[in-house]
C-alpha cells in the first residue's frame, strides 16, 4: 500500500513535469506575440520591446520554463528588472510562491485570478455532482428493478435524450426560456457560500441542473446495466432463498456490488468538472476556471492559458489517483 | 468469417430460433448479430434516420451546386426593424424559406441547416476514422508486443488523457490553425476544418487503443493464435488476419459511441469561438449565432439545435442497438 502510494506520487510528479513541458512547448510556439498584447492602442515598438524584456519574453523558452517552475516554489517579481525596481518600485508586482505567472493583458497575478475563479467552479461542480449522482443512480436502480415496464423504457429513453442534447443547448434553453422568459428559476450568479447559502444555491441551481442532466444520463445507463448484472448473480438468489427482506437484498447485497465500479467514473467526472466546466460557465457567465481559460484563449493571454491548463491537468491526475485509492478501500478484492 | 469467432457466438438468439423440426442451419456471428439488430425496432428506426441524414449530407452540396438550395444569397428585403429580424411569423417561414431566414442577413435557414449537416457529419466521420486508425494500430502494437512498446504507449495514453480535453481543443486552435495554413491548406475555414478533424481525432484515439489493447491481450492467449504461430504464420499475418477480424465488433461499437460526441464537439467549439465561421454553415455556428436571438426568434434558435439533437440521438440509439447486437454480455445480463 505505502509502496504503491509512493510509486504513484512519483509517477504523478513525472507526468506533471511532462505535461508542463509539452504545454510550454505548444503555447510558446503560438504565432501571436505576447509582448504585443501587453499594451493597448498607444503602442510603439519601443514600448513593446521594453515590455518584452521586462516580462522575460525575450529569454529562450527553456529559461522561461525554468523561471516558471522556480516561481512555483519561490517568489517572483513582475517585471523582474533591477532598473525598474530602483526607479519606480511601485510598478513592480510582487508574486508570492506558488507563483503561476502574471497576466500583463489583465494586469493581474494569475494566482489571484485562479483564487477568485476556483470557488465558483467548485460550487458548480459539487452541487452538480450531488445532483447527477443521486439522480443518475436513483433512476438507474429504479429502472433496473422495473425491468421491462413502461416506466423503465421512459426513464432510459429520457436519459438518452438528455445525453444527446449538447450541453450549451440545455443551458441556453434553461437560461432563456425557463429563467428569463417565464421566470421559473432564479438567474445564475455567484454569491459566496459563507455570505449567504440560500443566494448561493439559488444562483447555482441552473448550472447544476445543466451539468447534472448531461452527466446523469451516463450514470443511469451504467447503474442499470450493473444492477441487472448483479441481480442475476447466484449470491442474490441465495440471499433471497434464505429469507433476507427484498429491500435488504437490493440495498445491501445488490447495490453495494453494483455501485462500486461507478465510484471510479464518478471520481473521474468530478475531477473533470473541477478542472473547469468551460461550456456551462460560459453559458451562465460565471467566471470559473473554465471561463477564465476560454477568455484567456480568446485574448491569447499565454500566462493564464498555461496556468489554467496545468492546473486542470493537475486536478485530473490527482483525481485519478484518489479514485484508485478509494476503490481499493471499497472493493475488498482490489489490493494495491 | 474466420474460425476464431467464438467471442460472440455463444448465445442463441431468441427471435431467430428455428422451429423444432428442420436442420439447424449454421450461422456466422455476423449473421447472428445482424438478426439481433433487425429485431431491435428502436435501433432500426435510428438506422433509417441515420441513412436519411447521410443522404442529406451527400445531397446537400450537390443541390447547392445545382442551385436548388442556396445558403449564401442575402435577402435584405426579408428582414426589417432595428434588430433586422425576419418579417413574417415564425422567423419568416414561407414557401421559399421553409424554416424562415436568418436575422440580419436573411439567408435561407433550411438550406444552411442541410449543408450544415454535410459538414458536421463529414467532420465527425473523418475524426472517427483518425481515432480508430491510430487507436487500432497502437492498441494492437501495445497488446501484441507488450513490454517496452506497451509501456510507452500506455504512458502516452495517460499523458493525453491528463490534459483537459475541451480546453485543449480550443487552446490549441490559435497555434495549430496557423501551422496548418503554413503547410499550404487555404487560410480560414479549410484550415479550421482540418484543425478540428485532426484535434478531435487525436484526442480520441487513446480510448480506442485501451479497448483494443485489452481485447488483444486476451485474444493472443487463445488457441487459434497459438495454432497460427505453430503453423509458422508471420506476425503481420497473425495481427491482421487472425486478430483484427475479432476486433471489428468493439471497433464498431465504440465508433458508434464516439461519432455523435464529435458532432456535439464541433458545436461546442463553435460556441466557444474557435469553430468554422459563417458564411460556411455548420450546425454549431448556426446554433452559436442563433443564441443571440433565442427569445426574439425561437424558430432560428430551435431549428439548428433540434437538428443537432436529432442527429446525435439517432447515432446514440443506433449505437445502443449495435452494442446489444454485437456484445451479448452488455446490458442484457440478468433479466432474460
Amino acid at each position: 500500500m505505502f509502496q504503491y502510494v509512493v510509486k504513484r506520487v512519483l509517477s504523478i510528479i513525472g507526468m506533471l513535469i511532462l505535461i508542463s513541458v509539452s504545454v510550454f512547448a505548444l503555447f510558446f510556439a503560438v504565432p501571436a506575440d505576447p509582448a504585443r498584447l501587453t499594451c493597448g492602442k498607444n503602442c510603439t515598438p519601443a514600448i513593446i520591446e521594453a515590455n518584452r524584456h521586462a516580462l522575460g519574453y525575450d529569454k529562450p523558452i527553456v529559461v522561461q520554463y525554468f523561471d516558471f517552475m522556480k516561481g512555483l516554489v519561490s517568489e517572483r517579481d513582475f517585471p523582474d528588472d533591477p532598473v525598474i525596481a530602483k526607479n519606480s518600485p511601485q510598478s513592480i508586482t510582487h508574486c508570492p510562491a506558488p507563483c503561476l505567472g502574471y497576466s500583463a493583458t489583465q494586469g493581474q497575478l494569475v494566482s489571484t485570478m485562479i483564487k477568485q475563479a476556483f470557488p465558483i467552479t467548485a460550487s458548480i461542480a459539487v452541487g452538480a455532482f450531488v445532483l447527477w449522482l443521486v439522480g443518475g443512480i436513483g433512476i438507474g436502480v429504479l429502472s433496473a428493478l422495473k425491468r421491462g415496464s413502461i416506466l423503465e423504457r421512459g426513464l432510459v429513453g429520457a436519459s438518452l435524450v438528455a445525453y444527446s442534447l449538447p450541453t450549451f443547448f440545455i443551458g441556453l434553453l434553461l437560461l432563456d426560456i425557463v429563467s428569463i422568459k417565464y421566470g421559473l428559476a432564479p438567474p445564475a450568479g455567484y454569491t459566496p457560500f459563507v455570505d449567504d447559502p440560500v443566494a448561493w444555491a439559488k444562483g447555482m441551481i441552473l448550472p447544476w441542473i445543466t451539468l447534472a442532466m448531461v452527466f446523469a444520463a451516463l450514470y443511469v445507463r451504467l447503474t442499470r446495466a450493473n444492477m441487472l448484472e448483479t441481480l442475476s448473480e447466484d449470491y442474490i438468489r441465495t440471499a433471497r432463498a434464505k429469507g433476507v427482506p427484498e429491500w435488504a437484498v437490493i440495498v445491501r447485497h445488490a447495490m453495494r456490488a453494483a455501485l462500486t465500479p461507478i465510484v471510479t467514473i464518478a471520481g473521474l467526472d468530478l475531477g473533470g468538472v473541477l478542472a473547469g466546466a468551460a461550456i456551462t460557465e460560459t453559458v451562465f457567465n460565471l467566471n470559473g476556471i473554465g471561463k477564465t481559460g476560454v477568455y484567456a484563449i480568446q485574448q491569447l493571454d499565454l500566462p493564464v492559458i498555461v496556468a489554467v491548463v496545468l492546473l486542470s491537468a493537475f486536478v485530473i491526475v490527482l483525481f485519478n489517483f484518489l479514485v484508485d485509492l478509494l476503490y481499493a478501500f471499497l472493493d475488498p478484492r482490489v489490493t494495491l | 468469417m474466420t474460425l476464431s469467432a467464438g467471442e460472440f457466438a455463444a448465445e442463441p438468439v431468441p427471435t431467430m430460433v428455428d422451429e423444432a423440426q428442420g436442420p439447424v442451419a449454421g450461422r456466422s456471428p455476423w449473421q447472428i448479430a445482424r438478426a439481433r439488430l433487425r429485431a431491435n425496432r428502436v435501433a432500426m428506426i435510428a438506422l433509417f434516420m441515420i441513412i436519411f441524414f447521410v443522404v442529406i449530407a451527400i445531397a446537400a452540396p450537390i443541390l447547392q451546386a445545382l442551385g436548388v438550395i442556396d445558403t449564401t444569397t442575402l435577402h435584405p428585403e426579408l428582414v426589417q426593424g432595428p434588430g433586422a429580424m425576419p418579417t413574417g411569423s415564425f422567423g419568416g417561414i414561407s414557401i421559399h424559406h421553409p424554416l424562415g431566414v436568418e436575422p440580419q442577413t436573411g439567408r435561407d435557414l433550411f438550406s444552411r441547416i442541410l449543408l450544415g449537416i454535410t459538414l458536421d457529419t463529414a467532420i465527425a466521420v473523418a475524426a472517427t476514422i483518425i481515432s480508430v486508425g491510430l487507436g487500432v494500430v497502437l492498441g494492437l502494437v501495445a497488446g501484441f508486443y507488450r513490454g517496452a512498446a506497451d509501456w510507452s504507449i500506455g504512458r502516452l495514453i495517460d499523458l493525453i488523457l491528463a490534459f483537459p480535453q475541451l480546453l485543449m481543443l480550443i487552446a490549441l486552435s490559435p497555434v495549430l490553425v496557423q501551422r496548418i495554413t503554413d503547410t499550404g491548406v487555404p487560410q480560414g475555414n479549410p484550415s479550421k476544418i482540418t484543425y478540428i478533424i485532426a484535434v478531435l481525432g487525436f484526442f480520441g484515439w487513446p480510448y480506442f487503443a485501451r479497448i483494443i489493447r485489452a481485447q488483444v491481450l486476451s485474444l493472443r492467449e487463445r488457441e487459434f493464435v497459438e495454432a497460427a504461430e505453430m503453423l509458422g504464420a508471420r506476425r503481420s499475418r497473425i495481427n491482421f488476419k487472425e486478430l483484427l477480424p475479432n476486433l471489428w465488433a468493439p471497433i464498431l461499437v465504440y465508433s458508434s459511441i464516439v461519432l455523435p460526441t464529435y458532432v456535439s464537439a464541433e458545436a461546442a467549439m463553435s460556441f466557444l469561438g474557435v469553430g468554422i465561421v459563417p458564411p460556411t454553415p455548420t450546425l454549431g455556428n448556426l446554433l452559436q449565432d442563433s443564441v443571440n436571438y433565442a427569445t426574439a426568434d425561437p424558430t432560428y434558435f430551435l431549428a439548428p439545435g433540434l437538428t443537432l439533437f436529432i442527429v446525435v440521438l439517432a447515432f446514440n440509439l443506433f449505437g445502443d442497438g449495435l452494442r446489444d447486437a454485437l456484445d451479448p454480455r452488455s446490458d442484457r445480463a440478468g433479466g432474460k
